[in-house]
């Protein structure tokens, strides 16, 4: 019997099923990354959260519409809604997190300050972000 | 090893496998195309961006003119310099010229490809750019804003 080449047989299939597996964990990544497009939805929400505030003067008030990225953040386990969206004064910057590893930050240049941050409960009917836009100094923050 | 004993032993082996690698990155180049096609390539507001920066210099620079030496430009508009030098630098781009920005004096510069602005629409990476003028005290001011930001991805 001629067992020559069976090894090579062998050791071709395991090279054939290493690919195989790091092809599907890759794939897999890529598709868990995707998932809900929630990063997608962080980009916008940021984008247009610090556009928002380009715009913004010491003195307003808003109140935003955040049902789908409530639907997101609770859909991925995010259940705290202080997480989901969160302005960082200092660095002037909307960070975005509807999941659980991470989020998408933008940075505003308007030299304002968000305060009195109010988020509904998260995932009911009509999810709403309210908040209040001041000047640093108002707020006992640095230019 | 897979090539192993006489010359051109395995070598079938070895096609083989080159092909089914070839075969994975071709699926995963597929997958990965058609996520692009079906999320899309990002939400775009550079040009809403420099848009709004502009307009807010342009009103500022109306209503208090060009003297910053007691008040910079920054305090003047209130607009956040940290942003602005630091993060801004790169990616944020503001440029004030008396009359206009081809032979008039310049006044203020933050970032300095503004030429990259003559070839937005050409190259995706460029900025994209907002073009404005100003008066004061029967003086004209070109401004030119520039924004490339992009999003970025921060860990819990």
């Amino acid at each position: 019997m001629n067992l020559r080449g069976a090894g090579d047989v062998l050791s071709g299939n395991i090279l054939y099923v290493i690919l195989v597996v790091i092809f599907t964990i890759g794939v897999f990544m890529i598709i868990m990354q995707n998932k809900n497009n929630a990063g997608q939805w962080e980009e916008f929400y940021a984008k247009e959260l610090a556009l928002l505030l380009d715009r913004a003067k010491p003195g307003d008030q808003y109140t935003i519409d955040i049902q789908k990225a409530s639907e997101l953040a609770v859909k991925n386990g995010v259940s705290d809604p202080r997480y989901i969206i969160k302005f960082d004064g200092q660095a002037r910057k909307v960070v975005v997190s509807l999941k659980p590893d991470g989020g998408t930050a933008f940075y505003y240049f308007s030299n304002v300050v968000v305060t009195d941050v109010k988020i509904d409960g998260l995932g009911t009917s009509g999810n709403k972000l309210s908040f209040k836009v001041v000047a640093p100094e108002a707020a006992g923050g640095k230019t | 090893m897979l090539w192993s004993g006489k010359k051109g032993e395995g070598a079938g082996d070895m096609v083989m496998v080159i092909w089914l690698f070839l075969l994975l990155v071709l699926v995963a180049g597929g997958i990965a195309l058609g996520m692009r096609v079906f999320f899309g390539s990002g939400y775009d507001i550079r040009e809403v961006e420099a848009h709004a920066l502009g307009e807010r210099i342009a009103i500022c620079v109306a209503d208090q003119g060009v003297n910053w030496e007691k008040k910079s430009l920054y305090e003047s508009c209130e607009l956040s310099a940290s942003v602005l030098e630091d993060v801004g630098e790169i990616q944020l781009g503001i440029l004030i010229c008396e009359d206009n920005c081809v032979t008039g004096k310049r006044l203020f510069q933050l970032g300095s490809n503004f030429e990259a602005c003559d070839f937005t629409g050409k190259n995706e990476q460029y900025a994209r750019c907002s073009r404005g003028l100003a008066w004061h005290e029967e003086k004209r001011y070109e401004i030119i804003a520039s924004s490339n930001q992009e999003a970025r991805g921060v860990s819990r």
